[in-house]
C-alpha cells in the first residue's frame, strides 16, 4: 500500500489502540492466525429436527403429525438424512463434499431459558457453572497475536459475549451499509472537555466511526466477489465477511447473527423463509471466497442456544428443546456426517440426549483450526471432532 | 438576565418568604428538569414546567405522582400458582408449569415498559426503577413473576412515601427473601445473607457496621420466612431467636422490626440514601457537604422520600448550568423514553428482553445483589451501536406499499407525525434539537436537511444518551 493510507490506517489503528501493522512479515505467533472462523448464530434457537430430516426414522413423523418434512420434499444427502427443502443451495457444498453436518450437539443438563443458553454457549461453561469470559477470549485471547491482525473478532450481528475478554480486541460493524455514515469532524478531545459522560460517549462514538470507515476501506479493496446475496440483513452481514476476508483482512474471528428461530408457533410458515436465507447468505459467502481464493483459510459454524422440541405443540410450533443438528462448512472441511442422530424414542423429559457436547465444536476451531495447543483445557476438556482436513 | 433569576431563587429557597419572586424558567431549564425526572420529555411536558418557577415546578412534579401504576396487569397476576411445581409432577407438567412462568415474565416486562410509556407520572416510574435498583433481587433467581410483580407494586407504592415504612416492607417482601436465599431463618442457623444486604446496601452503605453486628441482627431476624408453597411471608414465633442481641451498640431481646429501627437511627443511613438519589438524580459527583446537609433533612423528616427529593431537585448543583447533560440514560431510560417520545406501540416482552440483555439491562433481571453500576459503563463500543440501531429501527419511515418488506419486528413510530404534532412555531431545527438533547449536538447537521432524517440525526448524536 502506498505511505499515505499506510499513514492513515496507521492513525485509524492508533486511534482504536490497536498496534501498527508491521511493514514486511509478520512474527510467528505459533498458532494459525491466519485462517478465520465466521461464526453464524441462529438466534431463537433452531429447529434442527426440521433443518436436518431423519426421514427413515417413524418416530419422526409420530412426533410432528403436523409439521414434519414429508420424505419426498426433503433433499436427501444419504439414506438417512435429508435438509429441509429450503435448504437446497446447501447441496452445492455438500457435493464439493466441504460442508459437514453435526449430528446431536447440545449439552446436559438442559437448560430451556434463551438468556441463561445463550450464556451457556457464548462462555463454554458447563450449565452448573457461570463463567463471564467469552469462550473465544478464553482460548485465543491467551495467546500472542500478530501485528498483523485487523482485529481478534469482528462482530456483525448478535451478541458479542463470546468474544468478551481482558486482552481480546473487537470491533462492531452493525448493520453495515445502512448506516447514515457522517465521519465524525469532531475529535473527542474538541468535545465538551468538562463533561465526561459526553466525553466518553463521543470518545467511543469516534472509534466506532473510525473503526467502521477502517473497514470499509478495507472492503473497498476487495476483488470482484461474483456471488450474490440476499438482500436481507443477513445476507448483508455475509457480503461484509466475505469483502473483508477477500481483501485480504486478517481476523481470526467473524461473527454474523440470524434472527427468529423462535418458533413456537406456525412453523411451517415461519421457518422455511428463515432457513432460505440462511441457505442463500452461506452459499453466497462460500461462492465469493472460493471465486477469490480465500476458501481455504475460512471455516463457517452455525451455533444456536439450543434446539426445538422432539414433539410439536397445539399451536404448529415447537418448543425449547435440547440436541440439534449444526452445519460447518470451509475449505478445509472433510465433508460428511459427523456425530451420531438421537434417539427420538429414548427421551429424557420428553427430548432427545445429545450426543456431542457443543464445546466439541469450538475445541475443534480452537485446536485443529486456528491450532492453540490444548485448548481444549479451556473447553472443559472436550475433545475436538475430525471434520477437518489434515 | 433571564437564567441567573431562577439559580438565585433555587439558591435562596429558605429565604424564599422573604425573596423577590423568582422568574419562571427558561426552555433548556425546564427540559433539564423534565428529563431528569421523567424519561425522554415531549414538548407538552416540557412546556407546563416552563410556566412554572424551578420550586414550584418540583412540588408540582411530586404532587403529580401517584403510586400506583396506570395499566392494567396482565391477567395472570391476580392468579397464585405455586411457586414451584408441586413434588409429584411428571415431568410433562414441571413444563408446563416453568413455561407458563417464563412467558409470564415476558408478560411482565411488557406490562412495566408500558407502564412507562403510558404514565401520566413517569416520575413515579423513575423512583421505581431506582428503588429496583436499590433492592435488587431478579426474576432469574426469584422465578416467580408473580412475586416480582407483586414487588414491584411494593416499590412503586412507597417509591415516593417513606424510607422508614419502604425498608419494612421490603424486608418481609418475599421475592426478596428467596433472592436472598433466607426464606427459612431460624434460631440455632440465623441467615446471615439478608442480615448483611439490611446493614449494608440497603441502609448503611459498607463500611458501617461490623460482622458481628451481622450476626446478632440475623439472629433478630430468625422466624421470617417464606412459605415454599405459597410464596407469603410468614414470622414462626417459635423459630425465633428470643435472647439477648446487640446490633450497632444497641441490645435487647431485639425482634427484626426493633433492628430496622435501631439501624434507622443512625446518620450514615440518610447520608448513604441520599448519595445514591444523588448519583441518580444530579450527578456523578456529590458535592459532601450538599450531601450532610440534605442528609439531615430527609432524616429530621421522618425519611420522607419526596422531601429528599424536593431538596436535590432545588439544590443549586441540580441547577448548575454545567450540569446539563451529565448523566447517562439507562436501557430502561432510553427504551421507555423513545416509545414515550415517539408514541411508538409497547414492543412484546420476549423483544423487551432481548434487547434489554443486549443493551446490558433486562428489567426485573440486574445482574447482581448489587444493581446495575449504570453511569458511563452503560456506554461500550457495541452497546452504543445497539442503541443507535434501536433507534433507527424504532423510527424507520413507514414505507409505501409496494416496497420490499423489511422484516423488522419492533414497533415504528412516525417520525414525519410526530414533527407535524409540534406547532409550526416551534418546528425549528434549534427547537427541536433543544427539546431532544440536553446539550448541543456533538455532530451538527446542515439545518436544510430533510425533517425526519434530521431528527434521526438527532437521535443518533452521542448527546441523545445524556440525560
Amino acid at each position: 500500500m502506498d505511505r499515505r493510507s499506510f499513514i492513515r490506517l496507521g492513525a485509524a489503528t492508533l486511534a482504536l489502540g490497536l498496534p501498527m501493522p508491521r511493514r514486511g512479515r509478520a512474527a510467528d505467533p505459533g498458532w494459525r492466525a491466519d485462517r478465520t472462523l465466521v461464526l453464524v448464530e441462529l438466534a431463537g434457537a433452531n429447529d434442527g429436527l426440521n433443518a436436518v430430516v431423519p426421514f427413515k426414522d417413524p418416530a419422526y413423523y409420530r412426533l410432528r403429525p403436523t409439521i414434519a418434512i414429508p420424505r419426498n420434499q426433503t433433499e436427501q444427502l444419504n439414506g438417512a438424512l435429508g435438509l429441509h427443502p429450503s435448504l437446497t443451495p446447501l447441496t452445492t457444498p455438500w457435493e464439493a463434499r466441504d460442508m459437514a453436518i453435526v449430528l446431536g450437539v447440545g449439552y446436559a443438563p438442559p437448560t430451556r431459558s434463551h438468556a441463561r443458553a445463550r450464556e451457556i454457549w457464548d462462555t463454554a461453561s458447563d450449565p452448573g457453572r457461570a463463567l463471564t469470559e467469552g469462550w473465544v477470549g478464553r482460548t485465543l485471547g491467551t495467546r500472542p497475536r500478530p501485528d498483523d491482525l485487523i482485529a481478534d473478532a469482528i462482530v456483525l450481528g448478535g451478541s458479542d459475549r463470546a468474544v468478551t475478554g481482558k486482552s481480546m480486541r473487537s470491533l462492531y460493524l452493525r448493520d453495515p451499509g445502512r448506516f447514515t455514515s457522517r465521519s465524525s469532524r469532531i475529535t473527542p478531545a474538541d468535545v465538551a472537555a468538562d463533561n465526561p459522560a459526553l466525553k466518553h460517549i463521543a470518545k467511543i462514538q469516534h472509534e466506532v466511526e473510525r473503526a467502521a470507515q477502517r473497514l470499509a476501506v478495507i472492503q473497498s479493496r476487495a476483488p470482484h466477489l461474483g456471488a450474490r446475496f440476499p438482500h436481507s440483513d443477513f445476507g448483508r452481514q455475509m457480503e461484509a465477511a466475505a469483502r473483508l476476508i477477500a481483501a485480504g483482512a486478517k481476523v481470526p474471528l467473524i461473527k454474523a447473527s440470524l434472527g427468529g428461530f423462535d418458533t413456537h408457533s406456525n412453523q411451517r410458515r415461519r421457518h422455511p423463509p428463515l432457513l432460505d436465507e440462511l441457505a442463500g447468505g452461506l452459499v453466497a459467502l462460500r461462492a465469493a471466497l472460493v471465486n477469490t481464493g480465500s476458501w481455504d483459510r475460512v471455516l463457517v459454524m452455525t451455533v444456536s442456544e439450543f434446539g426445538r422440541s422432539a414433539r410439536e405443540n397445539r399451536n404448529g410450533g415447537t418448543g425449547h428443546g435440547t440436541a440439534a443438528a449444526h452445519i460447518v462448512l470451509g475449505g478445509g472441511v472433510k465433508g460428511g456426517v459427523y456425530g451420531r442422530q438421537p434417539s427420538l424414542t429414548d427421551l429424557v423429559d420428553g427430548e432427545p440426549r445429545h450426543t456431542v457436547d457443543f464445546r466439541r465444536l469450538y475445541a475443534t476451531a480452537a485446536e485443529r483450526w486456528w491450532t492453540l495447543p490444548d485448548a481444549r483445557k479451556a473447553l472443559g476438556g472436550h475433545r475436538p471432532m475430525d471434520f477437518l482436513k489434515g | 438576565m433571564r437564567r441567573v433569576f431562577p439559580f438565585l431563587a433555587a439558591a435562596l429557597a429558605p429565604l424564599a418568604i422573604v425573596a423577590a419572586p423568582a422568574a419562571a424558567m427558561s426552555f433548556e431549564e425546564a427540559r433539564h428538569l423534565a428529563s431528569r425526572t421523567g424519561f425522554a420529555p415531549s414538548l407538552a411536558d416540557v412546556l407546563r414546567l416552563q410556566e412554572m418557577t424551578p420550586e414550584r415546578a418540583v412540588d408540582w412534579l411530586l404532587a403529580n405522582a401517584p403510586a400506583t401504576a396506570v395499566t392494567t396487569p396482565p391477567g395472570w397476576t391476580k392468579t397464585t400458582p405455586r411457586l414451584r411445581p408441586p413434588a409429584g409432577a411428571t415431568s410433562a407438567q414441571r413444563r408446563a408449569f416453568w413455561i407458563a412462568r417464563r412467558e409470564e415474565g415476558l408478560s411482565l416486562r411488557a406490562w412495566w415498559y408500558a407502564e412507562m410509556a403510558r404514565t401520566p407520572s413517569p416520575l413515579t416510574e423513575r423512583m421505581t426503577l431506582f428503588w429496583h435498583n436499590h433492592f435488587a433481587s431478579s426474576l432469574h433467581k426469584v422465578k416467580s413473576p408473580r412475586l416480582m410483580y407483586r414487588q414491584n407494586l411494593l416499590l412503586r407504592g412507597n417509591a415516593l412515601g417513606n424510607f422508614r415504612d419502604l425498608v419494612h416492607a421490603i424486608s418481609k417482601d418475599p421475592a426478596m427473601l428467596l433472592y436472598l436465599d433466607s426464606t427459612a431463618n431460624r434460631a440455632g442457623a440465623p441467615d446471615r445473607t439478608f442480615a448483611r444486604a439490611l446493614l449494608g446496601r440497603f441502609t448503611l452503605g459498607p463500611g458501617h457496621f461490623t460482622e458481628r453486628d451481622v450476626k446478632e441482627a440475623a439472629r433478630a431476624f430468625t422466624g421470617w420466612g417464606v412459605d415454599p408453597d405459597t410464596g407469603e411471608f410468614h414470622f414462626r414465633v417459635g423459630r425465633h431467636d428470643k435472647s439477648l442481641k446487640t446490633v450497632l451498640w444497641e441490645s435487647g431481646h431485639l425482634n427484626g422490626d426493633e433492628v430496622i429501627n435501631i439501624v434507622l437511627e443512625k446518620d450514615q443511613v440518610a447520608i448513604h440514601i441520599t448519595g445514591k438519589m444523588w448519583r441518580a438524580f444530579v450527578s456523578e459527583t456529590p458535592e459532601a457537604f450538599e450531601i450532610r446537609r440534605i442528609a439531615a433533612l430527609f432524616e429530621d423528616s421522618n425519611y420522607d422520600i419526596k422531601a429528599l427529593l424536593r431538596a436535590l431537585l432545588t439544590s443549586k448543583h441540580f441547577w448548575d448550568r454545567r450540569n446539563r447533560g451529565r448523566l447517562v440514560k439507562s436501557p430502561a431510560e432510553l427504551i421507555a423514553g423513545a416509545l414515550r417520545q415517539f408514541g411508538a406501540a409497547t414492543p412484546p416482552g420476549r423483544m423487551l428482553r432481548d434487547t434489554g440483555e443486549a443493551l446490558g439491562q433486562d428489567i426485573f433481571a440486574p445482574p447482581g445483589a448489587e444493581g446495575w453500576p449504570g453511569g458511563t459503563r452503560w456506554i461500550t463500543a457495541n452497546t452504543l451501536l445497539l442503541r443507535q440501531l434501536l433507534l433507527r429501527r424504532m423510527t424507520l419511515p413507514i414505507r409505501p406499499a409496494g416496497t420490499p418488506r423489511v422484516r423488522v419486528a419492533m414497533p415504528r413510530a412516525d417520525l414525519d407525525r410526530w414533527m407535524q404534532a409540534i406547532p409550526a412555531r416551534r418546528r425549528r431545527p434549534e427547537t427541536i434539537a433543544a427539546l431532544l438533547l440536553p446539550v448541543r449536538p456533538v455532530n451538527p447537521q446542515a439545518a436544510s436537511a430533510d425533517p425526519a432524517r434530521y431528527v434521526l440525526g438527532l437521535l443518533l448524536d452521542p448527546a441523545y444518551q445524556l440525560k
